[in-house]
């Protein structure tokens, strides 16, 4: 064969390798390294236009988990060609993680900050960048803001049913997933075992031309198994996925102070009081260097429910403005570079490198008395004291807008203003970890205070200070040994810790697949 | 994996369960297969040892051992040495489970065993699935990608990493 008569097929099959599992299995829902809700739903679309590229021949699929990386895998697979979809949840209806959660604000591009086109908070339309009109997306919503995770529920919910109609339209109908909630837990998580397992054997078969080995059928879903507002067949029918797509969340949060018994504060995706009054009068101690605890002590701190709000806020003067514009485009920079560092190396120096950029640019604004002053309007009037205390040298993975933001308001609350604060105090502290703590919360009467926490360094076994606390928020984030470790290529039989990952390979804005259908 | 070199082992397939009255087995030899002429004293041998020099070239013992693996996996073969499971390397030793199942699995016309090795990934004839999943894959046989997503290990977790994932389904902060 000449050169010229050689042909090599082309497919992508990143997404695939990047979330593959186990045979046949893919998971959309640990070991991510940006989770915002769009990235959420873009990688579903790449995992489901992938596989169905590499095979054509494929029909059935089965996905767990009905939030928003779920549901978009679900229908973006009837799209594609997927004829038998089941979608299963253990909760009673789809996005129940975001169910009657209203502190908690997202938005598409939010955290795209300080490209261009962060303000915009509908997805996937978008009038400020050229690509914007090429994203496609099975579930789609219109804000003008950030919009609560409680909307946020709504609105996806609103938009699988509009899905539904305008596929039933189709000639011939689009398929439709078959949706189950209620489903028993035990029994998914059994099938998913033997599926991978049974997969493995039949891979193998297929390679030698052996015969192969039957599928292995999810029969029982559990009694409590129902399908979602009449969506699907009851009794369910046995079913034999071609691959599975796990989108159910995992791994424990920690949300206790170390050594304590009971948790210090409800889960990232709960309401809490953090913007009562009450809060405003306390020591509130934030533990944490990720996303969470940025944003609960912006929350605390500032009149403003989410950092877009809060720096939309303090640009709204036309000099402070100016000066933050002179800041962005090295902002910018910075995020760009950080992105890309976090896509080839785990090393923690791209991290340190943005601390110190933000804090740097924090610090000229703030020698700007119109910024200081701006700033400070933001704040909720109070005379308590905020002390996030953060285990490392500098914060974690966290957005841009976070890390710039809280570095804003340090700098611009540690200028003396003068006269006495009508607002919260914050400090900042880095290379601290708690040691022990007492906690109160039941029998503190009078002057004693709900916790007291033994604070030293981290290398430390022993505390060097104590400090007492009327409320301690522990945003720590996913326990890491709850999960599979963030590395997960491997590539021999043999089990080796030295293994990388493509989950942290920066995702498109949008996905701009073809209607394989 | 303790103590195993490819160069100081020899694997032979005896035999496919074309007999079932046979041990279905593979042995450890511990002769050296260096430059060496080790089996100068047997036509038998030395056709062998090219063999097993061809296979070495080929991963042929690598394949030999997952397929075993694999059939111990649906109870058909059981290491010997190691009957609960958790076979580590290429050294072991196998008999067979259930002759009968062995036998419809891999019929006296089909394909001669691991040995042959060519066309693989296409049509297998056999139509054991129910979904197609046997068919070819689109072009992207041999070692394609339709070959990583099955494979028991290439971009998998380790086993007992995957069962911790399921089992912490539904759990923590991004359940839904």
């Amino acid at each position: 064969m000449s050169g010229s008569e050689k042909r090599i097929e082309e497919i992508d099959c990143l997404s695939l390798l990047a979330h593959k599992v186990a045979s046949n299995v893919f998971d959309l829902s640990s070991r991510q390294f940006n989770v915002s809700i769009r990235d959420q739903l873009v990688r579903a679309q790449q995992l489901i236009t992938d596989l169905k590229q590499a095979h054509p021949e494929s029909r059935s699929l089965l996905i767990v988990g009905m939030g928003a990386a779920g549901m978009t895998a679900a229908l973006a697979a009837c799209e594609a060609g997927f004829d038998k979809v089941r979608i299963v949840d253990t909760k009673d209806q789809p996005f129940s993680l975001f169910r009657n959660v209203k502190g908690r604000f997202v938005g598409p591009y939010m955290y795209e900050w300080p490209s261009a086109f962060h303000g915009n908070q509908s997805y996937p339309s978008h009038d400020t960048a050229a690509w914007g009109g090429y994203g496609r997306s099975p579930l789609s919503w219109e804000a003008e803001h950030p919009i609560s995770a409680d909307e946020l529920a709504e609105q996806l919910t609103q938009s699988v049913q509009n899905w539904i109609a305008t596929a039933l339209k189709f000639n011939p109908p689009l398929p439709i997933p078959a949706f189950y909630v209620n489903v028993g837990p035990r029994q998914i998580g059994s099938f998913v075992k033997d599926f991978a397992q049974r997969e493995a054997v039949r891979a193998i078969e297929d390679e030698h031309g052996a015969y192969q080995s039957e599928k292995v059928l999810l029969g029982s879903m559990g009694a409590g198994a129902v399908p979602w507002n009449g969506l699907a067949a009851m009794p369910a029918q046995p079913f034999a996925p071609d691959y599975v797509i796990i989108a159910a969340g995992m791994g424990t949060e920690v949300v206790r102070v170390p050594g304590a018994l009971q948790p210090a504060s409800p889960s990232f995706w709960a309401d809490d009081d953090l913007k009562s009054p009450a809060v405003t009068k306390g020591r509130i101690v934030v533990l944490g260097g990720g996303d969470g605890a940025i944003q609960d002590t912006l929350r605390i701190l500032t009149r403003h429910d989410h950092p877009l709000s809060l720096i939309r806020d303090i640009e709204s003067a036309p000099a402070v403005r100016g000066a933050l514009q002179d800041e962005l485009p090295a902002l910018l920079s910075i995020d760009r570079q950080l992105r890309q560092h976090g896509s080839w190396s785990r090393d923690s120096s791209g991290l340190a490198m943005a601390d110190a950029a933000c804090k740097r640019a924090a610090a000229r604004l703030a020698c700007n008395l119109a910024v200081v002053r701006q700033v400070r309007k933001t704040l909720r009037p109070g005379t308590g004291q905020v002390l996030h205390i953060v285990r490392g040298q500098h914060f974690d993975k966290a957005y841009l807008l976070n890390r710039f933001v809280i570095y804003l308001l340090e700098q611009c609350l540690s200028v003396k203003p003068g006269r006495s604060t009508p607002y919260m105090r914050f400090k900042l502290s880095f290379g601290v970890d708690v040691k022990r703590c007492v906690d109160r919360r039941r029998k503190a009467k009078g002057y004693k205070a709900a916790w007291t926490l033994g604070l030293g360094r981290p290398a430390s076994k022993s505390a060097n200070r104590s400090i007492d606390a009327d409320k301690v928020v522990v945003r720590f984030g996913v326990d890491p040994s709850s999960i599979p470790g963030a590395t997960m290529i491997q590539i021999s039989e043999r089990v080796s810790r030295q293994r990388s990952t493509l989950t942290r390979v920066e995702l498109p804005f949008v996905a701009m697949g073809r209607k394989r259908a | 994996m303790d103590g195993i070199h490819s160069s100081f082992i020899g694997i032979i397939l005896l035999t496919l369960a074309r007999r079932p009255h046979r041990a279905f087995s593979l042995v450890l030899l511990d002769r050296e297969l260096t430059n060496k002429w080790p089996y100068w004293h047997s036509v038998e041998d030395y056709r062998f040892y090219i063999e097993f020099r061809k296979a070495l070239l080929h991963d042929r013992i690598g394949v030999i051992a997952r397929h075993l693996r694999a059939m111990s996996l649906l109870g058909l073969a059981q290491n010997i040495d190691a009957p609960e499971g958790d076979v580590d390397g290429l050294a072991a030793t196998w008999g067979v489970v259930n002759h009968s199942a062995l036998n419809e699995r891999f019929p006296e016309d089909g394909r001669n065993g691991p040995g042959g090795g060519e066309g693989r990934g296409g049509s297998d004839g056999g139509g054991g699935g129910s979904d197609g999943n046997g068919a070819g894959d689109g072009g992207t046989s041999g070692g394609g990608v339709r070959e990583v997503l099955g494979h028991p290990y290439l971009f998998a977790l380790p086993n007992q990493e995957f069962t911790n994932l399921v089992d912490g389904m539904f759990n923590g902060p991004g359940a839904p």
